[in-house]
């Protein structure tokens, strides 16, 4: 018999046929019913209020996302969208969160569960902190009596490589959400999902930063600092790895212009990652130096490498030549162009997250509508790269999340 | 070739010349040396044109190649026609490895530098030579391992050499019995890698052997041995209590660098010989670090002629302790090890990806 390791609700060793039937014989619930808010909210207070979940930072951004009024407007906007599309849950929710972006697995978990899904959640290996204060929260609010019904809900499960669990979650559920890395999705692709069942996947992605140049240079010192500390999560966040991290800024404006801004902004960028503690492992630090001597060496077009504290910039002649290989941990390609419109030939399907500071929203729709589709699902103040929202990859998740009853009423 | 094989830093007393004589003499000798290579190796001209353009007025501004590069790059400073051995070295955590290029000129200096170190240690006598290792290791001279070379490069300075491990790297308990019943009452040479040879002394009982009159150098790092709690004096205690073996050197060197070897002094202490050198840095910053505390190794030799490789990051820790007297001139160094390694967060790193 095939068992997996269930984390929440309580603890133990399970039998994946038994958890698939205790989630099928699960009592049902309606997109944001009370129960459901009760416990997400009381969720975000709990992580809010928390000093050890106060020490990451990535903690107060699901529980400030998380917030009751923010859940109160999310399902009155759902309850008052359409009376002829009405929203229920999906069903039985498979989520393979990223080991990396350790706050994830929340996410997905919670707005589906919030969208009245039944969840089953599997978890890396890996240890986190984050992981962890999160866990420890939900477990204490899912063993009290008035969460009852979202326990019953409820399954996170750890299990080593076993393709029949796989299988069988994946035959067993109505929506697989599988969170990046390309080798990720297609391992898992082995396993087939029933006929109506369907994949929201969320493959390997990369991230670009759009700067004005002009823009830095005219900006009072408070200004920069501003920019700056909103840059300083945008790259240092989750070790630079995740996919919504920008790689690679891009300059926009003439090449004297980006040479004084780039000095002006990433010097303060070094100073803000130093003052906030943003300190480099020896190992990275090492990685990183290797990898940009091999840069320069297999690269002509790089031509300059400065160091700004922990964040290493390296600049390129020509957008096209930027190398696709990053070694994270604050490292930057930079590249100067004249104008947005040479981002059109640039972009392709891999880009998902443009940070931007210095442009008009005409500017940016302009851009957006140049594009066509062909990149780009996220377009973000400098800041807010990793601030996750509902819209991610192009995809509405509580949409995502749920199935339309379509209603047409007789006539009379 | 421009770097004369007269070289008076070779001559010069291998651990005789006070630190700053020493940095005095290196220092234009190194310098001439990036000329070299930078006129001679155009993807070390590349890299050092975009990433360390300063001037030198002292030895910790020369710049350096991290070790790691030479895994990734064929670097060379002399027409491929003219190189006769090519090194390679997997060191412990990476599966390319490295590939030192060497022409005859810069193996004989190679040849010349090992000999200088090898007097003080051993003195001038070619004593009778224990390897711990097999002797396959040394079939292909044209791709030689760094192991191999090592040994080769010691067996000059021993005679009649005998061979302890057979080819499945287990004691042949006759061939070390007829070796100590020929040569044990006397002087004789004991080389062999670190963790070799304490594969040997886990394979002998107390007393049973006796190595008494023997000189054990040894090298290769402490990674095996420090995973199972032994350092290099439970290292050193233990080949006392079961062979009375007293005279123990380990070297600290690496198939970038090839023959400027750091050697242990009677203090136990590394120290680099006198054409040859260490500079600490900070393993954030990279800066130079005061004497006292722990760095990275960068570690600099005049040796290197056919390849970029005089001056190096290491991936070592390691701290000088202090520099020059008592005992051997120069810095005092204890080496930690590699850099901990870390685990980068990534996109493409799930669970499924992880364990599927």
């Amino acid at each position: 018999m095939t068992t997996v390791e269930r984390i929440l609700p309580g603890a133990g060793s399970i039998a994946i046929e038994a958890l698939v039937r205790a989630l099928a014989l699960a009592p049902r619930a309606r997109p944001f019913s009370a129960a459901s808010i009760d416990f997400v909210a009381a969720l975000a207070e709990a992580l809010m209020t928390d000093p050890a979940a106060r020490r990451h930072p990535e903690l107060m951004s699901l529980g400030f996302f998380l917030r009751r009024a923010e859940l109160t407007t999310m399902a009155r906007e759902l309850a008052t969208a359409s009376r002829d599309a009405v929203r229920m849950p999906i069903g039985l929710v498979f989520h393979v969160p990223p080991s990396n972006v350790d706050t994830v697995f929340a996410y997905s978990w919670l707005l589906s569960l919030l969208a009245g899904n039944r969840d089953v959640v599997r978890l890396s290996s890996r240890p986190s902190p984050v992981v962890d204060i999160t866990l420890g929260h939900a477990a204490r609010l899912l063993a009290d009596p008035a969460h009852a019904a979202v326990a019953a809900r409820t399954a996170i499960v750890r299990y080593g490589h076993d393709a029949a669990i796989n299988r069988a979650l994946s035959a067993a559920c109505d929506l697989r959400v599988i969170w990046g890395g390309d080798a990720a999705i297609r391992a898992l692709r082995e396993a087939p999902l029933a006929p109506h069942g369907r994949d929201l996947t969320f493959p390997d992605r990369q991230s670009f930063a759009v700067l004005r140049a002009d823009a830095i240079v005219d900006a009072t010192a408070d200004a920069v600092a501003a920019v700056a500390g909103g840059l300083v999560n945008d790259l240092f966040w989750f070790d630079q790895a995740a996919c919504a991290s920008p790689r690679l800024v891009v300059w926009v404006g003439s090449p004297g212009a980006a040479r004084a801004a780039s000095v002006r902004l990433f010097g303060r960028v070094g100073e803000i990652a130093e003052q906030r503690g943003h300190r480099l492992e020896p190992a990275h630090v090492m990685n990183k130096v290797v990898f940009t001597y091999r840069a320069v060496a297999d690269h002509p077009a790089v031509v300059r490498r400065e160091q700004f504290g922990s964040l290493t910039v390296v600049e390129v002649e020509g957008l096209a030549a930027v190398p696709h290989d990053h070694p994270g941990a604050g490292y930057v390609w930079s590249t100067t162009v004249e104008a947005l419109a040479e981002l059109t030939a640039f972009v392709g399907r891999k880009h998902q997250t443009l940070v931007h500071f210095g442009f008009t929203r005409v500017e940016l729709d302009a851009v957006i509508d140049a594009l066509a589709g062909r990149g780009v699902d996220r377009v973000v103040p400098i800041g807010r790269a990793l601030a996750f929202d509902r819209m991610w990859d192009g995809h509405d998740l509580i949409a995502a999340f749920t199935r339309i009853v379509h209603v047409e009423a007789g006539k009379g | 070739m421009t770097i004369a094989d007269d070289d008076p830093l070779l001559a010069a007393p291998t651990f005789g010349v006070p630190q700053p004589e020493k940095e005095a003499a290196l220092l234009p000798a190194l310098i001439r040396l990036t000329e070299h290579h930078q006129r001679a190796c155009p993807t070390y001209r590349r890299m050092l044109e975009v990433l360390a353009p300063g001037p030198i007025t002292a030895l910790h501004e020369l710049p350096w190649l991290p070790v790691g590069l030479f895994k990734s790059h064929a670097l060379a400073s002399v027409p491929e026609a003219e190189i006769s051995t090519v090194l390679t070295s997997s060191g412990t955590t990476g599966q390319t490895p490295s590939r030192v290029f060497l022409d005859r000129h810069t193996a004989r200096r190679q040849t010349v530098a090992l000999a200088r170190i090898m007097t003080e240690v051993l003195g001038p006598r070619r004593l009778p030579m224990l390897i711990v290792d097999h002797a396959g290791l040394l079939q292909d001279r044209s791709q030689m391992s760094a192991r191999g070379a090592g040994v080769l490069g010691m067996m000059t300075f021993g005679a009649r050499p005998v061979f302890v491990l057979d080819r499945d790297m287990r004691l042949d308990r006759d061939a070390l019995a007829g070796f100590l019943a020929r040569h044990g009452n006397a002087p004789f040479l004991i080389f062999g890698f670190t963790y070799m040879v304490w594969q040997l002394v886990e394979a002998l009982a107390d007393g049973e052997v006796d190595l008494s009159r023997g000189i054990l150098v040894h090298t290769g790092g402490w990674k095996h041995l420090h995973d199972r709690a032994v350092d290099n004096t439970v290292f050193k205690a233990t080949l006392r209590r079961r062979t009375g073996l007293e005279r123990v050197s380990s070297f600290y060197g690496m198939a970038e660098q090839v023959g400027s070897v750091f050697v242990e002094d009677a203090d136990g202490y590394l120290v680099p010989p006198a054409f040859a050198d260490v500079i600490v840095r900070d393993p954030i910053t990279l800066a130079p670090v005061p004497t006292g505390t722990v760095g990275v190794l960068q570690v600099v030799s005049v040796i290197p002629t056919s390849y970029p490789g005089h001056s190096l990051l290491t991936e070592d820790l390691g701290v000088v302790h202090h520099v020059d007297g008592p005992g051997w001139c120069g810095k005092k160094l204890t080496v930690l090890g590699r850099i901990p390694r870390a685990e980068l967060r990534g996109c493409s790193d799930t669970a499924a990806a992880e364990r599927a």
